[in-house]
C-alpha cells in the first residue's frame, strides 16, 4: 500500500522526462510523427465535426448533383470537394464520416482488446487445462472462414454501427490473446516473477505488478494496428452493403455509392477512399514507430544490423 | 507425425461440423428463399405451394438431419438459384479464386522478396525507410478502392487491360494486382524482419570470419530465409481468400470466384448453395493448414510439430 | 536441401493446379465486321454481311430452361432461343407469334390457338400441337415447381384438337389468356422427360445454343432454318455477365461489348451510343391508408403533392424516366387510364393539407431497400427529403432485402414502403391484384369497393367492360392517394458505334432486331 502511494511521487519527474524524450524521438522519426498527426487530426475532426463541416452532410439538392471539386470547371468553393449523387456536400460527409471510423475503431479495439487480454492472461498465467482449452478454441476458430461468417451473419441481422462493433471482435480478439499469452509465458520465466512466486505473492498481484507492465508497450502497438484494421473492415463491409446503412454515413458507404458514378464523378470514390487510406496509414506508421521505440530488442536489432552491415562491407 | 496428423484431422472435423451447424441455423432461422425466388406479385398460396415443393415446410430438425446426412455424402442438393448440384457450382468457382490468389502471390513474391532483402541490408537507412513507408501505404489502401482506381486508370483511360470477367490470363492482371499489393507489402516487411534477424545471428559473424564476401552471404541465406515467410504468406493468403476476403476484389472486377458466388447466394437466399460453399471452404482451410504444417517441418527441421 | 525443394514443389503444385483449372475463353470480339474509324459515320455505313456481337448483362442466367425460373438475365438470353404463341410488336401490341392467328374463344373457359406450320425446334423435333400441350403441362405441373406459376395460375391444361390446333383450358373465364401465352415459352415435347434439358436448350427461335461456360459466357449462333424473315445480320452473339454498372460501361467504351444493359442515366454521355425506352418499372410508395397519420386521405394527398416528380425524372434519372400519371401502369398496358394526371408539385398546398389534417410533425416511417432496382435507395432518400419540407417527419429506413420483404409482405403494414412494380404481362390485372386489391400481397388499404371492381374485371371477358372497370379502379386509387405515385423508369442501354437497334417497350433484348454496320 505504502509503495503504491509513494509511486506517483517518484514516477512524476521520470514520466515527464520520458515524455519529453518520446516526443523528441518522435520528431526525429518523421513518419511516426506524421502518423501521430493523422490520428490526432482524426480525433479532433470527429469531435468538432459540426463546427468544421461547411454544410449539413444530409442536406440534398437535386439541382446540384455531382458538382465537381472547386478547381474543376463547374465546381465552386461552396462545395470544395464537390457534391454527391443527391447533391450533398462531399467534404462535410467525409468530416462526419470520420466519426463512424473512430467509433468503430475504438469500440472494436476496446472489446476485442479486453476479451483477448483477459483470455490471454488466463491461458498464459494458469497454463494447464485453462490454457489448452483456450488455445484449442482459438485454433478451432482460426480455421473458421471469418469474413464468410460475417457475411452470413450480417445478411440476417440488420447491420448497423452497433452490430459492427459487436461482430468484428468475434475474430479480432484472437491476436490479443496470442500476444498476451506469449508475453506472460516469457515473463513467467524471468527471475523476478519466479522470486515473487517463491516469496508467496498472490497471483493477482504478480500479474498486476510484474506482468502487466511488460505488456503495456506491445499491447499498445497492437491496439493501434488493430484500430487500423477495424477501420478497413468497416469500410469493406459498408462497401459491400453489409455495414453502415444509409441515411447514416461512413467512408466505405460513400465509396460504394461513388462506385456507381466512377465514370463521371471520380471525386465520389476518390476522396472518401483517400480519407480511409490516410487514416489507416497514419495508424500503421504510428504503430511501427511505437514498436521500435517500445521494444528494446527491436532497437538493438536496428543498431546491430547497421554495425554488422558496415563490418561486412569491410571484409 | 502420425499423432500430429490425427490430432489436426480430428480438430478439422470439429471445425467443419461447427461451421455447418452455424450456417444452417443462421440461415434457416431468418431467411425465406421462396419470397426472394418468386415474383413480388405472386400470391400467398403460390408461395406456400412452392415452399412445400422445395421441402422448406418440414420441421426444422428434420431438415437439419436430412442436411447433415447428405452433406456427409458430399451431396448438398440442387442450388435453389441455378437448379443444379450445389457442389458442382462451388467446384467451378473454386479454381477461379485459387487462380486469382496464385497469380497475385507470384506477383507479390516477385516484387516483394527482392525489396525485402534490399531493405534489410541497411535497416534504418533511407531506402529502408522509403520502402517500409511505401509498404505501409500499400497496406493502408482499401482494396476495393485500389481496384476502382486501377479500373479507371488502366481499363478506361489507358485501355491496356480487360477489366471484367475471367476469360484469359489478361483478365486476371488487374484483379491480381489489386490482390497482390497488400500481400506484397506484408511480404516486404516479413522478409525484411526475417533477414535482419538472420544477419544478426552469430553464424553470420562466423561466415564473415571465414572471409566469405558479404554479397554471397546474403545470396546464400536470403533464399532460405525468404522461403518461410513466403510460404506462410501464400498459405495465409489462400486461406484468407477462401475465408471470404476475395469477396471485395471479386465483386469489383466481376471475377466469378468463390467470394462472388457467396455474395450472390446470400442475396438470392440460396441456402443450399451457401451451405455447400461454407462446407467446402472450411474443408479447404483445414487441409491447407495441415499441409502447411507438414511443409514447415520439411523446410525447417527446427520447427517442432505438436 | 532436398526437403526444401520438396516444400517448394508443393507450393508450386498448388499454384499450377489453380492455374490449369481456370477457364479458357473460346470467343473474342473479332468477328468479320469492322468498325468505321470515327463516330457518326455508322449511319451511312451499309450493314455488314455477318457479325459477331457481345452483349453484357448485369448477371448470369440461372438456367437456360425457360420454364423454371423467373429471372430477367435468363430471359435476356432465352428470348432469342425460344418463342411463344403470342408475341408483341416493338410498340407492345399483342400479335401472333408461333400461333398462326389471334386465338378464338370457343367457350368461357377455352381458348383455341391455330399453329404455324413447318416449324422445327433446333434439335430437329417438329413444333406442333403435341409440343404446345407438353409445354403447358410441364410448366403448370406442381412437381415442376416453376417460379412462373403466378403468370399461369388460371390455366388448368391443354388438349390437341389436331396437329396444328390446340385448346387451352382455364379454371375460370380468363380474358388475359392471350397475354399469358405471350409469356409462356414453347419447348420440345421431349423436354419434360429430359433432366439435362437446361444443359442443351432447344427452341424454335432465331438463335440456337452453342455453349455455356459457367461463370464466363453463353454463346448463341443464328438458326439457319429460322421460319421468320425479319432477322438482322448478327450471326453469333456472346453474352457476358458483369454486375457492376461502371465495369459494364468501361467494357463498352473499351470495345469489349456491343450492348450493355442497365446503363446508368449519368453514364449516357460516356457511352458511344445509347438508347432509352419507356420501361415496365414503376417505383411507388405504398401508403398505409388504414392506420396512423396516413389514414387521413389529406395526408396521403399531401405526400403526393410534396414530391417534385419532374425534378426526380430530370435530375436523378437524367431524363430517363417519366412522371407516373397517378397509376402504376404504363401507357402500353391494358387498363391504362389516359384521363388521369399526376399530382402537381405543390409544397404549399401539401403543407396546407397537412395542417388541415392536424398532422404537422407527424412521423412517417419510409422503408426502402438498396441495390435491387435502379436508384432504389436514392429515390427513398429523395422522397424523405421532400416530405420533411412540408412538415412531416420522415424516418427513412433502408433495409437489407430480406428484412425489406418482411415489411413489404408483413401483416403489419408499414406507414410507407417503396416498391418497384414491374409488369411483364402488360395487363393491369397483375398490379391491381397485388397492390390495389385489399387482399393483395402488398396492399395497404381496406377499400372493398375497389377490390370488388378488380375481382369483377378478372373474369370479365368483354374487353371494353373490363377496361372500363380498370379505369374506374385506378381513378379511385388516385383520388384516395393509396400510393405515392412517382415515376415510370426507362430502360437504358449502351451500344457500340457499329450497332443499330431500337429497344422495345416490353424490355426484351431481341438480337434479331439488331443490325451491325460494316
Amino acid at each position: 500500500m505504502a509503495q503504491t502511494v509513494a509511486a506517483p511521487g517518484i514516477a512524476t519527474p521520470g514520466i515527464t522526462r520520458r515524455f519529453a524524450g518520446v516526443v523528441g524521438e518522435l520528431w526525429k522519426d518523421k513518419a511516426g510523427f506524421f502518423g501521430l498527426l493523422v490520428m490526432s487530426t482524426l480525433i479532433l475532426v470527429a469531435i468538432a465535426a459540426p463546427i468544421l463541416a461547411p454544410h449539413d452532410p444530409a442536406a440534398q439538392s437535386l439541382s446540384a448533383r455531382l458538382d465537381p471539386p472547386f478547381w474543376l470547371e463547374g465546381g465552386s468553393l461552396e462545395h470544395p470537394l464537390g457534391t454527391d449523387n443527391l447533391g450533398r456536400d462531399v467534404l462535410s460527409r467525409i468530416i462526419f464520416g470520420s466519426r463512424v471510423s473512430l467509433i468503430v475503431g475504438l469500440g472494436v479495439v476496446a472489446i476485442a482488446g479486453t476479451v483477448g487480454t483477459v483470455l490471454g492472461l488466463l491461458a498464459g498465467y494458469n497454463g494447464g487445462r485453462v490454457d489448452s482449452l483456450i488455445m484449442r478454441w482459438l485454433d478451432t476458430q482460426l480455421a473458421f472462414p471469418g469474413l464468410l461468417l460475417y457475411l452470413v451473419i450480417l445478411s440476417v441481422v440488420r447491420p448497423s454501427l452497433l452490430v459492427l462493433i459487436v461482430i468484428l471482435p468475434i475474430n479480432a480478439w484472437m491476436v490479443y490473446a496470442l500476444l498476451v499469452r506469449g508475453v506472460v509465458l516469457s515473463a513467467k520465466e524471468t527471475p523476478y516473477v519466479e522470486a515473487a512466486e517463491i516469496v508467496g505473492a498472490r497471483p493477482k498481484r504478480i500479474i498486476f505488478r510484474h506482468i502487466l507492465p511488460n505488456l503495456a508497450a506491445p499491447l499498445l502497438t497492437l491496439a493501434v494496428l488493430e484500430f487500423a484494421s477495424a477501420i478497413l473492415a468497416e469500410a469493406a463491409l459498408s462497401f459491400l452493403g453489409l455495414g453502415i446503412q444509409p441515411p447514416e454515413m461512413s467512408w466505405g458507404l460513400d465509396v460504394a455509392i461513388g462506385r456507381e458514378y466512377v465514370f463521371n464523378a471520380w471525386w465520389l470514390v476518390t476522396f472518401p477512399g483517400i480519407a480511409i487510406a490516410l487514416t489507416v496509414l497514419g495508424a500503421n506508421l504510428f504503430a511501427s514507430w511505437l514498436r521500435i521505440v517500445a521494444d528494446p530488442h527491436e532497437r538493438e536489432k536496428r543498431f546491430a544490423a547497421g554495425v554488422s552491415m558496415t563490418g561486412g562491407r569491410g571484409a | 507425425m502420425g499423432r500430429f496428423l490425427l490430432k489436426r484431422i480430428l480438430q478439422g472435423a470439429i471445425v467443419v461440423i461447427g461451421v455447418t451447424v452455424v450456417v444452417f441455423v443462421v440461415t434457416r432461422l431468418i431467411g425465406d428463399p421462396v419470397r426472394v425466388m418468386l415474383p413480388l406479385e405472386a400470391t400467398a398460396e403460390q408461395r406456400a405451394a412452392f415452399a412445400a415443393q422445395l421441402g422448406f415446410d418440414r420441421p426444422i430438425h428434420v431438415q437439419f438431419f436430412d442436411f447433415i446426412g447428405s452433406a456427409l455424402r458430399f451431396d448438398f442438393g440442387n442450388s435453389l438459384w441455378q437448379d443444379r448440384p450445389a457442389l458442382e457450382i462451388v467446384l467451378e468457382a473454386l479454381p477461379r479464386t485459387l487462380l486469382l490468389v496464385g497469380a497475385s502471390m507470384v506477383l507479390a513474391v516477385i516484387i516483394a522478396v527482392p525489396l525485402g532483402i534490399l531493405t534489410s541490408l541497411k535497416p534504418g537507412g533511407f531506402l529502408d525507410r522509403l520502402l517500409v513507408t511505401l509498404s505501409l501505404t500499400g497496406l493502408s489502401m482499401p482494396n476495393f478502392w485500389l481496384g476502382l482506381l486501377l479500373i479507371v486508370i488502366f481499363g478506361v483511360q489507358l485501355q491496356i487491360f480487360p477489366i471484367f470477367g475471367s476469360g484469359t490470363l489478361m483478365h486476371a492482371v488487374l484483379p491480381a494486382v489489386t490482390f497482390a499489393l497488400p500481400s506484397a507489402a506484408r511480404l516486404v516487411m516479413l522478409t525484411r524482419s526475417a533477414m535482419i534477424d538472420e544477419l544478426n545471428k552469430s553464424y553470420v559473424a562466423l561466415v564473415k570470419a571465414k572471409n566469405v564476401p558479404f554479397r554471397r552471404l546474403v545470396g546464400a541465406h536470403a533464399f532460405r530465409n525468404a522461403a518461410v515467410p513466403v510460404m506462410t504468406m501464400t498459405g495465409w493468403e489462400i486461406i484468407r481468400a477462401l475465408a471470404g476476403y476475395s469477396v471485395v476484389v471479386e465483386t469489383v472486377f466481376a471475377w466469378p470466384g468463390l467470394g462472388f458466388l457467396a455474395i450472390q447466394s446470400i442475396t438470392r437466399q440460396d441456402l443450399i448453395l451457401l451451405q455447400a460453399i461454407v462446407f467446402v471452404v472450411a474443408l479447404m482451410i483445414i487441409t491447407i493448414n495441415i499441409l502447411m504444417d507438414v511443409a514447415y517441418k520439411y523446410i525447417d527441421p527446427r520447427i517442432k510439430l505438436t | 536441401m532436398r526437403s526444401k525443394r520438396e516444400a517448394l514443389a508443393l507450393i508450386l503444385g498448388l499454384l499450377l493446379v489453380a492455374c490449369s483449372s481456370g477457364t479458357v475463353s473460346t470467343t473474342g470480339d473479332g468477328g468479320t465486321a469492322t468498325t468505321s474509324g470515327s463516330g457518326g459515320t455508322q449511319a451511312t455505313s451499309p450493314p455488314a454481311e455477318s457479325a459477331d456481337i457481345t452483349i453484357i448483362l448485369a448477371g448470369e442466367p440461372t438456367t437456360l430452361d425457360p420454364q423454371i425460373r423467373d429471372d430477367g438475365n435468363e430471359r435476356a438470353v432465352s428470348d432469342n432461343i425460344y418463342e411463344t404463341l403470342m408475341a408483341r410488336n416493338p410498340e407492345g401490341e399483342l400479335v401472333p407469334g408461333l400461333a398462326a392467328a389471334e386465338p378464338t374463344q370457343v367457350d368461357e373457359t377455352t381458348w383455341q390457338f391455330t399453329l404455324r406450320e413447318g416449324i422445327t425446334f433446333h434439335n430437329g423435333e417438329p413444333f406442333n400441337a403435341e409440343s404446345v400441350v407438353a409445354s403447358i403441362d410441364r410448366i403448370i405441373d406442381p412437381d415442376f415447381a416453376s417460379e412462373q406459376v403466378s403468370f399461369f395460375s388460371t390455366i388448368s391444361g391443354a388438349e390437341a384438337v389436331d396437329d396444328t390446333t390446340v385448346n387451352v383450358l382455364t379454371t375460370e373465364p380468363d380474358p388475359i389468356l392471350p397475354a399469358r401465352m405471350y409469356w409462356m415459352k414453347m419447348v420440345p415435347a421431349t423436354a419434360s422427360g429430359d433432366a439435362a434439358f437446361a444443359e442443351n436448350p432447344s427452341g424454335t427461335g432465331p438463335y440456337q445454343f452453342v455453349e455455356w461456360v459457367r461463370g464466363d459466357h453463353v454463346t448463341l449462333e443464328a438458326n439457319p432454318d429460322y421460319w421468320g424473315d425479319d432477322v438482322g445480320n448478327v450471326t453469333r452473339v456472346t453474352y457476358r455477365f458483369v454486375a457492376e454498372a461502371g465495369t459494364r460501361l468501361s467494357a463498352l467504351i473499351g470495345g469489349d461489348a456491343d450492348v450493355i444493359t442497365n446503363l446508368q442515366p449519368e453514364d449516357v454521355g460516356s457511352a458511344p451510343q445509347s438508347a432509352s425506352v419507356t420501361g415496365l418499372e414503376h417505383p411507388v410508395l405504398i401508403i398505409n391508408a388504414m392506420e396512423g397519420a396516413t389514414a387521413d386521405v389529406r395526408v396521403r394527398q399531401a405526400m403526393n403533392l410534396a414530391v417534385d416528380k419532374q425534378a426526380m425524372a430530370d435530375e436523378l434519372f437524367g431524363g430517363n424516366a417519366t412522371v407516373d400519371q397517378c397509376q402504376i401502369l404504363s401507357e402500353s398496358f391494358f387498363g391504362y387510364n389516359p384521363d388521369l394526371e399526376a399530382y402537381a408539385y405543390d409544397p404549399d398546398a401539401a403543407r396546407a393539407l397537412i395542417a388541415e389534417a392536424g398532422a404537422e410533425g407527424a412521423t412517417v416511417e419510409v422503408i426502402g431497400t438498396a441495390g435491387r432496382w435502379l436508384k432504389d435507395r436514392e429515390v427513398v432518400e429523395v422522397v424523405g427529403n421532400f416530405l420533411s419540407e412540408v412538415g412531416l417527419v420522415p424516418e427513412v429506413q433502408i433495409f437489407e432485402f430480406d428484412e425489406y420483404l418482411n415489411r413489404l409482405f408483413g401483416d403489419i403494414r408499414p406507414p410507407a414502403i417503396y416498391v418497384t412494380s414491374s409488369n411483364e404481362l402488360l395487363d393491369a390485372d397483375r398490379q391491381l391484384s397485388a397492390y390495389y386489391h385489399l387482399d393483395g400481397i402488398g396492399a395497404s388499404n381496406d377499400d372493398a369497393e375497389l377490390a370488388g371492381w378488380i375481382d369483377e374485371a378478372r373474369s370479365e371477358t368483354d374487353v371494353a367492360a373490363r377496361e372500363g372497370l380498370y379505369h374506374q379502379a385506378v381513378q379511385k386509387a388516385c383520388d384516395e392517394a393509396y400510393f405515392l405515385f412517382m415515376l415510370n423508369i426507362n430502360d437504358v442501354y449502351g451500344m457500340s458505334e457499329r450497332l443499330q437497334w431500337q429497344p422495345r417497350v416490353d424490355a426484351k433484348i431481341l438480337v434479331k432486331e439488331m443490325t451491325v454496320s460494316a
